[in-house]
């Protein structure tokens, strides 16, 4: 980010510290000043809190009787041994990673087909439909999946019959029920975002298409997608964080199935890890969770930048 | 981070923020000095500064010369205490407190049930070092607050170890550990597991209410030929113990300093077969215990009975209102040659380690468990039963009537059998995990993935792993 301010401009705003520290550029003082408020909130809410809990992931407790009170003492990788090892670390984490594998292309490919429907000279009522595609998005997660359990619970279902033969519920069914859920709630917002980035192609190009002879299907596969694979890319990384870091909906779930237990997710797991209280494991569980989401990201970046620039 | 879920659940909250506030206090002036010189550098060094000086103050405790000793504040200090339960309608024993106490004022906030998020909160407090004088504990997790280091020995505060002799049995060894001159909590609330049934539909289909678990499980078989269910059996955590509670088996004992886990022992099958039994033929309904597919079979009449505790007065009127008046409460059966029941739920009130007030709290909280005008307002308005001998005749509102329950005086039909709770019981220090798992693997065992005994054998093993993650010694 480059911020090129009149010199006036910046005496008004940040006299003192702008003229004292003449080592630096002479924008040093509104840069600080200006950058200063996110610095203290990023490093209250965000790099404390993650570094504490690196911090806690070394540790773990000693005690010296039945009832004793616990101290805390180095613990160098043992609670990321124990992370490792827990068998529902690894259930949580294959739960998301069969959404991740199936959920997300959907949600991706329905944003896409929405966004390239309502961008389309073809649709009438564009404006409706793009209110209606995104109008789920603007439904919290919480309420979209009480709403959704109430349709799938046979004794609560409008139509019971249906939601008998599927089953949602059971543990068979019940990643489908989840899927259902979110795919309804977020294909809205990437088809927003695809449509926002359609929106900046110039017409011409369009055009030059058209003079080319090719059709409304070729136009849409061969110039609108390619021009807006970043914004694809980008639905795409965030789909994959939010999956990972899925929490809301399966809780809400779980009080209409028994298929849900308080360790389906990994945010569940480390949420219920806390509460045993396990500070320690709960802390090495995310971190490993953030490393995760982390790597999985950049993958998927490096793996679709290539596709989508070479 | 909040979650609202059915009707039970209500939102729970990550309580963080006194862990939080701490961090922000120390950090804002490292702060402000690094940005100015190199800003990344300083922030990580500040990060791991703060964390560091925050685990080394969690670990730092009291240091008086006799911490249990409990003496009262200067006379003419007028004392304000801090409290918070999730008894409904507490505010009003808190109120008839104040107004006969000028000089020890009680603060009081309801919060959210333990398990949705309160105890997490205190747990937080504790870890923070700054928690409230007074809170309230669930039987089964006053082991847990007392390893966390968080509950204070009441043994030595005046008048609470003579009350002794006025407690339910059962209710004092769940709050002392059966250890002597430990107290650590002032039971409050008791649940002598009952049977709630639809009195009318038993007497229709001409089913003799079951007094025994054989005679169960022949009613649940004449239930099921009627098109009912006789109950419903949750996943939920905290119900399955109690099965092996009233039976006289221990899932946890203390062998000096060793913790030792029983939940999976051979001579504990009995039990689980016994429910398994009832799993396998179809017998009953599996459905989230009190949320809304639960609460539509038991309006519907399709569940005809409910065990449960004095809770029960208030979440079965709640989740089937078009059944009123046909409701009636007795005993939960027995072993047969047995009298021996089970406490589902219930909890005490307890002091926290780090209360400035150990002796005015402890004054507050013995005479909200055991003056008869506390346990009236306790019973009437928030529907608890108080863990006190013969609790019915020396608070006479307690021998009202009930017209949801057919006009039966509930509170007195439970006091003819609450000392059947069996007292030889210890809660396990890590009941959090051990409910968790529990309820994770019984979902499973209910949907027919595995038996309820191998559900059991898997929260044996994980809750072997919590113990000792807690740094205490165990065996099984």
């Amino acid at each position: 980010m480059t911020v090129n301010l009149p010199a006036g401009h910046l005496e008004r705003s940040a006299p003192t510290s702008g003229r004292r520290r003449m080592s630096f550029t002479s924008h040093t003082g509104a840069i600080l000043a200006l950058v200063a408020p996110f610095l203290i909130l990023l490093t209250l809410f965000y790099l404390v809190p993650i570094g504490y809990a690196l911090v806690q992931s070394f540790f773990k407790l000693e005690r010296s009787s039945a009832f004793g009170s616990p101290r805390e003492v180095f613990a160098g990788f043992e609670q990321y041994v124990h992370v490792l090892e827990n068998a529902a670390f690894w259930g949580s984490l294959g739960r998301v990673g069969v959404l991740l594998v199936t959920m997300v292309p959907v949600m991706i490919l329905l944003g896409l087909l929405f966004a390239l429907l309502i961008d389309s000279t073809l649709v009438k009522g564009r404006r409706f439909f793009r209110l209606a595609f995104f109008a789920p998005y603007a439904v919290p997660g919480v309420i979209a999946a009480i709403m959704w359990g109430f349709f799938y619970a046979p004794t609560l279902s409008p139509l019971p019959g249906v939601a008998e033969s599927l089953n949602l519920l059971d543990s068979r069914g019940i990643m489908i029920a989840l899927a259902n859920i979110i795919v309804w709630t977020v294909s809205g917002f990437n088809m927003l975002i695809m449509y926002s980035a359609l929106q900046a192609v110039p017409q011409e190009l369009y055009e030059a298409a058209r003079m080319d002879g090719a059709g409304n299907v070729r136009i849409a596969v061969l110039v609108k997608v390619p021009l807006i694979m970043p914004s694809i890319i980008m639905t795409g990384v965030l789909s994959i964080i939010g999956t990972l870091q899925l929490f809301n909906e399966p809780t809400v779930l779980k009080t209409l199935s028994k298929a849900v237990g308080l360790d389906f997710t990994p945010n569940m797991l480390v949420f219920n890890t806390a509460s045993i209280p396990n500070y320690n494991l709960a802390a090495a569980t995310s971190v490993v969770l953030a490393l995760l989401t982390a790597a999985l990201s950049f993958v998927f970046l490096r793996i679709t930048q290539k596709r989508a620039f070479e | 981070m909040k979650v609202i879920t059915g009707k039970f659940l209500t939102a729970s909250t990550v309580g963080s923020e006194g862990e939080n506030f701490e961090l922000a206090d120390s950090d804002v002036r490292e702060d402000t000095r690094m940005v100015k010189r190199n800003a990344r550098r300083g922030a990580v060094v500040a990060v791991l500064l703060g964390a560091l000086a925050l685990s080394a103050c969690a670990s730092s405790g009291g240091s008086s010369s006799d911490p249990e000793s409990c003496t009262p504040a200067p006379k003419g200090e007028k004392v304000t205490l801090s409290l918070s339960t999730w008894i409904p309608n507490f505010q009003e024993t808190v109120d008839l407190w104040n107004s006969e106490h000028p000089d020890i004022q009680v603060d009081y906030t309801e919060v959210t049930q333990g398990n949705q998020g309160t105890y997490q909160t205190y747990l937080n407090q504790i870890k923070a070092g700054k928690t409230a004088d007074l809170g309230y504990f669930d039987y089964d997790v006053l082991p847990t607050f007392r390893i966390a280091d968080g509950l204070r020995n009441l043994y030595k505060c005046a008048g609470v170890a003579d009350a002794q002799d006025k407690f339910i049995k059962s209710a004092w060894t769940a709050t002392t550990f059966g250890q002597d001159k430990s107290i650590y909590g002032l039971g409050l609330d008791f649940t002598p597991e009952g049977l709630f049934y639809r009195a009318d539909l038993f007497k229709q289909a001409g089913i003799p209410v079951p007094t025994t678990w054989d005679e169960y499980y022949q009613a649940a078989k004449a239930v099921r030929a009627t098109g009912g269910y006789i109950a419903n059996l949750p996943s939920w955590g905290t119900f399955w113990p109690t099965n092996w509670m009233q039976a006289g088996k221990k899932w946890f004992e203390l062998d000096g300093d060793t913790w030792k886990v029983n939940i999976a022992t051979d001579e504990n099958k009995q039990i689980a077969d016994r429910l398994q039994q009832l799993v396998d033929e179809k017998l009953v309904t599996t459905y989230p215990l009190f949320q809304d597919e639960y609460s539509k079979a038991l309006n519907d009449g399709v569940i005809w009975s409910q065990l449960g505790g004095p809770w029960g007065f208030r979440l079965i009127p709640s989740s089937a209102a078009d059944t009123a008046g046909n409701w009636s409460l007795t005993k939960m059966p027995v072993i047969d040659g047995s009298t021996s029941i089970a406490s589902w739920g219930g909890a005490a009130m307890g002091v926290f380690k780090n209360s400035a007030h150990p002796y005015e709290a402890a004054e507050f909280a013995l005479w909200a468990t055991t003056d008869p005008k506390a346990l009236a307002l306790n019973s009437s308005r928030g529907g608890i039963f108080p863990p006190i001998k013969d609790v019915v005749s020396q608070v006479p509102e307690m021998q009202a009537t009930n017209p949801f329950f057919g006009d039966q005086a509930v509170f007195k039909e439970m006091n003819s059998w609450a000392e059947d709770v069996n007292p030889e019981w210890l809660w396990g220090p890590t009941m959090v995990q051990v409910n968790a798992d529990l309820e994770s693997e019984m979902a499973k065992a209910l949907s027919g993935q595995q038996t309820i005994f191998d559900a059991l054998k898997v929260v044996q093993g994980n809750t072997v792993d919590a113990i000792k993650s807690q740094g205490l010694s165990v065996t099984q």
